[in-house]
């Protein structure tokens, strides 16, 4: 048995392209536009958001039926996390603490919008209170998520 | 809000850096660049360990035979594939060896080497009775034939891993 024990640190990091398609294409650039965008399933009327190519329940593609959906919302679920993990698309820790939640747009699928909330106590985090999208400045988006910063308190 | 300790791992962060994530190249269609940096850490264990560090101070090539079936296993391994038995007896084999197959690669992913072609042979070295498979380099156009011999070359900075060859090449008679 050698003394001295080896340890190989891999340094993975890889870059790679991601073609959205033509659904959540037009969700990210509505993102830019400030818009929130979901779509109607010709069969059942039900909404996808994020929009899907196809509906989860009626097995058909969902066609280019955009609806916009208002900003507004109510929480149906949270989580505080605390747990600074490592994000590997950006290659640092995340940022903490932040709430992330699950959101029911108004008029909106009955499919829930996870995002962050700006409030991160505790006790003011309810399920069932409501909130509204908080847009970057339009010259600051880009099409990503991160268009929205996060959901306020109304 | 509870303090918590950041992960393990943070250690490594110096080997990459950081970047603001998804980059858009283009609208509509929407395409994006993303990444995926995971630096982790893997320990070989003591059997590859003297099996590198040999590498890296003594450009020797090790093996190790099995007691029972006597089949010496390069790179070493810590039990024998057919008999199950546990393999202790180091045995140095030969920095050359006959090339049993290869394979020509004319393009590369990112977490290749950056230039093509990159060969891949398999090196059943002297004294050896399994192949080792490594890169192939310094090949002449259609100069590799099954059944030539082929010698390791050793890289000037060595640090302990299987790189420290850097690849075979035909050997000089």
């Amino acid at each position: 048995m050698t003394a001295e024990l080896l340890e190989i640190i891999i340094p993975l990091d890889l870059t790679y392209r991601w073609s959205a398609g033509p659904h959540l294409g037009a969700f990210l650039r509505g993102l830019k536009d400030g818009k929130i965008i979901a779509n109607r399933c010709p069969g059942c009327g039900r909404l996808q958001l994020p929009p899907t190519p196809a509906c989860g329940r009626c097995h058909i593609g969902m066609g280019e039926d955009w609806v916009e959906l208002s900003h507004q919302g109510t929480v149906i679920s949270y989580s505080f996390v605390v747990d600074p993990m490592y994000d590997a698309g950006i290659g640092d820790m995340r940022p903490v603490p932040y709430t992330i939640a699950s959101i029911v747009l108004d008029g909106g699928p009955d499919v829930a919008f996870f995002h962050k909330l700006e409030e991160s106590t505790p006790e003011k985090v309810k399920a069932g209170m409501r909130v509204e999208a908080v847009f970057r400045p339009p010259q600051e988006r880009e099409g990503t998520m991160q268009d929205i910063i996060h959901f306020r308190t109304i | 809000m509870p303090d918590r300790k950041p992960s393990k791992y943070t250690d490594m962060l110096h080997l990459i850096t950081p970047s603001k994530g998804l980059n858009v190249l283009s609208l509509d269609p929407y395409v994006a660049e993303g990444r995926l940096a995971m630096p982790y850490r893997y320990f070989p264990g003591p059997i590859a360990t003297r099996f590198f560090l040999e590498l890296r101070d003594n450009q020797r090539i090790m093996g190790i035979r099995c007691p029972t079936c006597g089949i010496v296993y390069v790179p070493p391994e810590s039990t024998c594939g057919t008999c199950f038995e546990k393999l202790e007896e180091w045995v140095e084999v030969g920095n050359r060896g006959v090339l049993q197959s290869y394979t020509v690669t004319h393009y590369t992913l990112p977490v290749h080497p950056d230039h093509t072609p990159i060969i891949y042979g398999l090196v059943k070295l002297d004294g050896a009775d399994t192949g080792f498979l490594h890169f192939l380099g310094e090949v002449e156009n259609g100069a590799l034939r099954i059944g030539i011999k082929m010698e390791a070359v050793f890289r000037e900075e060595r640090v302990g891993n299987i790189l420290d060859i850097k690849y075979f090449r035909p050997a000089s008679s």
